[in-house]
């Protein structure tokens, strides 16, 4: 997402650090193109004008002439003060039994996936979730998070008998009392700020039930209007946070440091693709690591860990070790894979790697089909798989014997490279695909 | 025509009375520009989305006119109106015997709704619309269109989440032409232009389009959010890349943003703006008139 930003920062200060000593001209010059930068990465003009006073202040000062490497020093004045713009990492609070969470925002923010992905995360943490569906609407809403309730496994309330919002969440908070819910998450429709009485509905929702926590749910395309919408629903009903969406776009994301510096809200999770796993926790160094290009290396692992359970490491492991490693085995990895998310956010978070490299996840879903079509001795045992069976299954899959013979040969190269680094180890690392 | 007209200015009233309003002023007041003048008009069209370039560009014409003995406000209307494409601004609807217009975009913008929209025009220009709900990948993204089909009275083709769009398009357009049906509208899901498969799968509908019609769909229409920032180039650039687009739809008018995006938009790719979207109503529906749109910021 910030990626663009990145390289633009990347020049400015490959333009500073061509010089041997810098003046604080050298520093004007570098600042008026992170200026650009952040202008262009969609930071609200007075959010720069601030952001690029306070930088300011501090290159210009000894520290900064002193400094052998000038640019590494710069970076690291940016990075500071962008972490004190984005602020302390700040979690959802769920200290009230149970934990009442009001989703608000535009329409078309990404409120209602955001429901689910909470719900799933809060389910994968032990703490009983429960989904309302308040967004009486937009046509077929109430069906939708229907639906995601029930892929993800977790209870809800849904009526589409009446139009009238606070008395269904009012009586969705009861049943998720009932059903023993810790964390209760209320979806409602998107509405403009500037539309008094849908605004007026959202205050009186939360006088009356008075959520632990109201989240603005923002989308990270957003552009320098991003600063009203916010201020907006803060000014009249009171946020806690931000939970800022679709963050696998190329956009730059500049708005995430609009609203922190003007509403002063904390962004606690950030949405990073369709499926229901795909939220993060908001880690400001992450992000600033990010918009820095030093990639995230972290949050990979992490997500690797919280995949493969201990048991199933140790399992594969031993496989590997011992190269007994089937196509079963393959198919679990892709499907390990498939739920950490989509590959090209993964792809994206290892250094090095070119940011706008794409991955295609056509190949996922084709080697799965192929491995589908195996009868269960052929997946074990692949060295049994000859011309007839290869037909049969290229036609089972509905692909060629030519992607049959490639998966195989695919394989046997993974087999080999296990036996290989078999010592080590598997956590947080997925060989045999990358 | 004169309540369509009115709809549009009204608006576009809090436009007017936002950034812009103080940007008309600003070139309105007396004497000659000075830089403070400059540094400020920049400043309002960065607020409103233009974007660094554009507004560097709108500013180096807009002194040029000046220096050319111009008003600061008509050379500012100058330079924007400049911007916007010459290209028409109608729907394709004639010449084909059943146009097919195809509705993309990244997740959210409001195609579902657009679709909704532009077939209860047709409908009450006459037409006979089929609508296809090729959004099989989103939770009831197809029972959303559906919901709108029933409440505007067109047809709506659908399928069983996770059916493949491409097929369900391929016999959408039997079907229309089995049932005498005058248009065929395609709603599909909401895709990151970031990502290559579902780019790739867009095209693919596309080509179906082109081979089961013998000729290109009549529209194909990026739909875009007018709060949506500089992203909205990407969008535009990996969207026209894989489609040739024919238009833009900005949707979300109604709402605070400025829509400045659309100088950008259309000075780059020269793909003009159709439609805008003002509202949640199936009837916000309205042409965009960059003569109007430009001056109703200066009137
Ligand atoms: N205020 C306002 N809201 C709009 C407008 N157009 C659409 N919306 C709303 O925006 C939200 C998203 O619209 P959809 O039509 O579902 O958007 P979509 O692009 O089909 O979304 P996906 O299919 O999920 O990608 C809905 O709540 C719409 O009512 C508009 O012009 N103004
Ligand atoms: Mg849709």
């Amino acid at each position: 997402m910030f990626d663009a930003l990145s390289s633009k920062l990347d020049v400015a200060f490959k333009k500073l650090s061509r010089r041997g000593v810098l003046r604080p001209a050298d520093v004007k010059n570098g600042l008026r193109e992170i200026r650009i930068a952040l202008l262009e990465a969609d930071v609200h003009y007075k959010v720069v004008k601030d952001f690029i006073r306070r930088v300011e202040e501090k290159a210009v000062g000894e520290d900064v002439l002193k400094s052998l490497t000038p640019a590494q020093q710069i970076i690291k004045i940016v990075r500071d003060e962008m972490l004190d713009v984005l602020g302390a990492p700040a979690p959802v609070n769920s200290d009230t039994s149970p934990t009442v969470i009001l989703l608000v925002g535009l329409q078309g923010a990404g409120k209602t996936t955001a429901a689910a992905k909470l719900a799933k995360k809060f389910k994968k943490e032990g703490l009983k979730p429960f989904l309302v569906a308040a967004d009486l609407q937009r046509p077929a809403a109430v069906d939708q998070l229907e639906q995601l309730a029930r892929d993800i496994d977790v209870g809800i309330y849904a009526t589409k008998e009446t139009k009238n919002v606070l008395n269904t969440v009012q009586k969705g908070i009861e049943a998720g009392r009932k059903n023993f819910a810790k964390i209760i998450i209320v979806d409602t429709a998107g509405r403009l700020q500037i539309d008094r009485s849908l605004m007026e509905e959202l205050v009186l929702i939360k006088k009356k039930v008075s959520p632990r926590e109201t989240l603005l749910v923002a989308d990270a395309m957003a552009g320098q209007d991003a600063v009203n919408v916010a201020a907006g629903f803060h000014d009249q009903i009171g946020i806690d946070g931000v939970i800022f969406t679709k963050v696998d776009s190329d956009a730059r994301g500049g708005a995430l440091l609009s609203l922190r510096m003007v509403t002063g809200t904390p962004i606690k999770f950030v949405g990073v693709g369709e499926k229901s796993d795909d939220l993060e926790a908001f880690q400001p160094e992450r992000m600033v690591s990010r918009i820095l290009g030093m990639g995230d290396v972290l949050t990979l692992i992490e997500k690797a860990e919280e995949q493969f359970s201990d048991e199933e490491a140790r399992d594969m492991e031993e496989k590997f070790l011992k190269a007994q490693f089937t196509l079963e085995d393959f198919m679990k990895q892709i499907k390990m894979i498939k739920k950490m998310g989509s590959l090209s956010s993964l792809v994206k978070m290892i250094p090095g790697m070119p940011r706008d490299m794409d991955v295609d996840e056509s190949q996922l879903i084709r080697v799965e089909s192929i491995i589908q079509s195996m009868t269960p001795r052929e997946r074990r045992y692949p060295a049994i798989i000859k011309a007839s069976r290869k037909k049969r299954i290229a036609a089972g899959s509905g692909r060629s014997v030519a992607e049959v013979n490639q998966l195989l040969r695919q394989y046997e190269v993974s087999k080999k490279m296990m036996k290989k680094m078999g010592k080590g180890g598997l956590k947080g690392n997925v060989p045999g695909l990358f | 025509m004169a309540t369509i007209f009115e709809k549009y200015e009204k608006g576009l009233e809090k436009t007017r009375k936002g950034v812009f309003a103080a940007f008309i002023q600003k070139i309105k007041g007396p004497g000659l520009p000075d830089e403070t003048f400059f540094q400020e008009v920049e400043e309002l069209l960065l607020e409103a989305d233009l974007g660094f370039r554009t507004v560097a560009q709108v500013i180096e014409t807009a002194r040029q006119k000046l220096r050319s003995g111009q008003t600061p406000e008509e050379a500012f209307h100058h330079a924007l109106l400049g911007l916007l494409s010459p290209s028409g601004r109608y729907l394709n609807l004639k010449g084909e015997d059943r146009p097919v217009l195809l509705f993309v975009g990244v997740n959210g913008v409001g195609k579902t709704t657009t679709v909704a929209k532009v077939a209860l025009r047709l409908k009450e220009e006459g037409m006979r619309p089929l609508i296809a709900a090729g959004d099989t990948f989103r939770a009831a993204g197809s029972a959303q269109m559906q919901v709108w089909g029933t409440k505007i009275g067109v047809d709506v083709v659908a399928k069983p989440p996770g059916h493949d769009p491409a097929a369900l398009v391929y016999e959408a357009i039997d079907s229309a032409d089995q049932n005498g049906y005058n248009a065929l509208l395609i709603d599909t899901a909401g895709r990151m232009h970031t990502k290559k498969g579902l780019m790739d799968e867009i095209g693919k509908i596309k080509r179906i389009i082109e081979k089961k019609s013998g000729t290109k769909p009549a529209e194909t229409l990026l739909v875009v959010d007018a709060t949506t920032g500089q992203n909205a180039l990407r969008q535009a650039e990996i969207f026209h890349d894989a489609l040739e687009l024919t238009g833009l739809i900005l949707t979300k008018v109604d709402g605070s943003s400025k829509g400045g995006i659309v100088f950008s938009l259309e000075s780059l790719y020269n793909v003009p703006v159709k439609l805008i979207g003002m509202g949640e109503g199936v009837h916000h529906l309205e042409m965009f008139d960059p003569r109007k749109f430009v001056e109703a910021l200066f009137s």
